[in-house]
């Protein structure tokens, strides 16, 4: 029984190849344009998109989720920056938080309010996801800031959604 | 019913073969060329920039070699593996129209992979004859040879069409094969490398068939000790694992390249975990949240998973399946089986579903828009594609005891078939991808046909207990494929419901 004749298919298949490969080796490259895999854009901590507070470095490893300005159901506006953390326990990012802010010269004056002079009064949340203990992301930390902090000059430059996370809708992305 | 298509087949074979044959390829060709106009400056759809991306990675790659320079790996890992979904195997096939062509526009690219899959068919055509006579060939010219909505796909750079043609080229692989034990001929080491080659092929084009290539290897594995004794059986089981062999060696270099770009261990694809997830899952629960609104239901998730493992170390591929199952933590038995009927319908329902992104130049402007040729084409390919379907129903539903061969081809195809259905289980279907299962139903039918219109065996013949036994074997999967159709009819009934 023979289903074909690889014996014959094969080499000349693959001759045909060296030969196209020659051919082609003396040719220009083929223009590639990844746009299945986009370039990641660069986290804005620590440059001059960074949302948060001037010489607030988080030891922790955290995804920007959001930055938009919130209505509080008391009244009022806040900037809110929601970030997800990773690898720790709620306790230790809370930690980490409160440590990074007093570093920056921000003192605490309740159970999760910070304030710093020239900047005003922030709080601070962190709360754990119903996760498994392995899980690599494990909760939320949101930060209520002042509306001012938004600068001017961050609205004027800091423009990319990917890095800013400042989306017009929270939505999610369309379906499809 | 039966007479009528005998009369039909009688008069067919007094047409000379080679005549008849002759008459549906230059039919085909013929209405291929007619449909050209409509794809020929269509858009790249959704992922077909991927595959062609890919291509062009992959004829840079042969133009490297062929000119003895170091590969572009950072090319490699952006162009050809890229987030990982997709095996490069449309890829493969369509670079050495740029590495000759190095700029070529999509008039070529289309006007390439149409010729392409034209030989492809033929090919498989010649295998079919070799098998099964020149009348099932003639069918598969026919179907799925004819009808539009196939022929506008075969224009495309999705690589399901061409693995539904190689999945025929398996079966009738695998029925010589089986039709050579019952002879008590064993496997050659040539019919077992070839069975392999194309395997591997297959599953670069199309992952999704990864639960059909096993169970392939699986029934042949089987049969081997089944109906071949002695030194045979091990030369034949030897000959299989060359063909193993080979197909694991093709998918290593894909399974180690994309393992490496993406930090993380990945076989085939990357994708199952976010589609389990858009499928079956909660999208609001995805990214721990909503995923980023500016991308698609695809790609947020990825970028969410990368800026993960950016800040982490964790391989993406990792996050992306911690991602998923929380994602799908509410799925209930009910919502899974309302979402999977959802996906049946639309991996086999509307076969012409995707007609509208062929127009002429209208695709953008007004997607959806309707020329005088969008509904012949959509209804002459639904009248062709669902009296197909509707025999492999018959075919799953019904269990014959025939001779032993017939019978394997049956049970072959009620494999085939339920195993080309999983995917609707794992992932949002979409309605392009029934090309991978249309050649198929040809198959069904020729087999049902066969099977039907073969003698019942008698009780005292000396393979009684096999026929018998392949008897069983057919039933339990029609019982099988039946009960489940009632489950999911049910719970989703009941989902509906509540």
């Amino acid at each position: 029984m023979r289903f074909a004749r690889p014996a014959v298919v094969l080499p000349a298949l693959l001759g045909l190849l060296a030969v196209l490969m020659l051919v082609g080796g003396r040719l220009d490259r083929a223009p590639v344009d990844p746009v299945y895999r986009p370039a990641l854009v660069a986290a804005p901590f620590g440059g001059p998109c960074d949302p948060l507070p001037d010489g607030v470095r988080l030891d922790l490893a955290v995804q920007l989720r959001a930055d938009r300005m919130v209505e509080l159901p008391g009244g009022g506006t806040v900037r809110r920056i929601e970030l997800h953390y990773d690898l720790v326990d709620v306790a230790t990012a809370e930690a980490a938080v409160a440590a990074a802010l007093t570093d920056a010269g921000f003192t605490s004056t309740g159970r999760d309010t910070f304030e710093r002079a020239g900047y005003g009064s922030l709080t601070a949340r962190a709360t754990a996801f119903d996760v498994p203990d392995d899980s690599i992301v494990r909760g939320e930390i949101t930060l209520d800031l002042p509306p001012a902090s938004l600068t001017a000059a961050q609205q004027a430059s800091c423009t990319d959604v990917q890095q800013t996370k400042r989306f017009d809708s929270f939505d999610g992305p369309p379906d499809d | 019913m039966t007479e009528r298509v005998t009369r039909v087949l009688d008069r067919l074979r007094t047409v000379p073969p080679g005549r008849l044959l002759l008459v549906l390829v230059l039919a085909h060709v013929v209405l291929k060329a007619l449909l050209y106009p409509r794809v020929l400056n269509a858009p790249l759809v959704g992922d077909e920039a991927q595959y062609v991306d890919g291509a062009r990675a992959v004829s840079n790659l042969l133009r490297d070699l062929g000119s003895f320079h170091a590969p572009d790996t950072a090319e490699l890992r952006e162009s050809v593996v890229a987030s990982g979904w997709f095996m490069p195997g449309m890829s493969t096939l369509i670079a050495p129209l740029y590495l000759v062509v190095p700029d070529a526009g999509l008039e070529l690219l289309r006007a390439y992979t149409g010729v392409l899959t034209t030989v492809l068919l033929l090919a498989a055509a010649l295998v079919v004859r070799r098998t099964f006579g020149h009348l099932p060939a003639a069918l598969l010219l026919v179907f799925p040879g004819l009808v539009p909505m196939w022929l506008l796909f075969s224009y495309t750079s999705w690589g399901d069409l061409p693995a539904g043609l190689l999945v025929v080229v398996l079966l009738c692989l695998l029925v010589r094969i089986v039709r050579g034990y019952v002879a008590g001929e064993g496997v050659g080491w040539r019919d077992g490398a070839w069975f392999g080659l194309v395997t591997g092929a297959t599953l670069y084009l199309r992952s999704s068939t990864s639960p059909l290539l096993v169970g392939l290897f699986a029934l042949l594995g089987l049969g081997a000790p089944v109906w071949l004794r002695g030194g045979l059986r091990w030369r034949s089981l030897g000959a299989l694992g060359l063909g193993a062999v080979i197909v694991l060696g093709m998918l290593l270099p894909w399974s180690v390249a994309a393992s490496r770009s993406l930090d993380s261990r990945v076989t085939t694809t990357t994708t199952v975990g976010t589609a389990l997830a858009n499928a079956f899952g909660d999208r609001g629960r995805l990214c721990y949240g909503e995923c980023d609104p500016d991308s698609t239901i695809w790609f947020s998730p990825v970028r969410y998973a990368r800026e993960t493992a950016r800040v982490t170390g964790v391989g993406e591929v990792e996050v992306l399946q911690q991602m998923s199952a929380y994602a799908r933590r509410d799925v209930t038995p009910t919502s899974y089986s309302a979402d999977v009927l959802d996906n049946l319908a639309r991996y086999a329902g509307y076969p012409a579903g995707y007609e509208n992104w062929f127009h002429p130049g209208t695709r953008h402007e007004a997607p959806g828009a309707t020329d005088v040729w969008a509904w012949p084409i959509r209804v002459t390919s639904s009248l062709l594609y669902y009296p197909f379907l509707a025999l492999m129903l018959v075919l799953m539903v019904t269990a014959l005891r025939r001779p032993v061969p017939r019978q394997v081809e049956v049970l072959a195809l009620k494999l085939t078939f339920g195993a080309l259905l999983l995917q609707p289980f794992v992932h949002q279907a979409s309605t392009r991808y029934w090309p991978t299962f249309a050649p198929v139903l040809a198959l069904g039918a020729v087999v049902l046909w066969r099977a039907r219109t073969a003698p019942v065996p008698s009780a005292d013949a000396a393979d009684a207990v096999a026929v018998r036994r392949l008897w069983v074997g057919q039933a339990a999967l029609a019982a099988l494929f039946v009960s489940l159709a009632v489950v999911l009819a049910t719970l989703a009934l009941a989902s509906a419901v509540g």
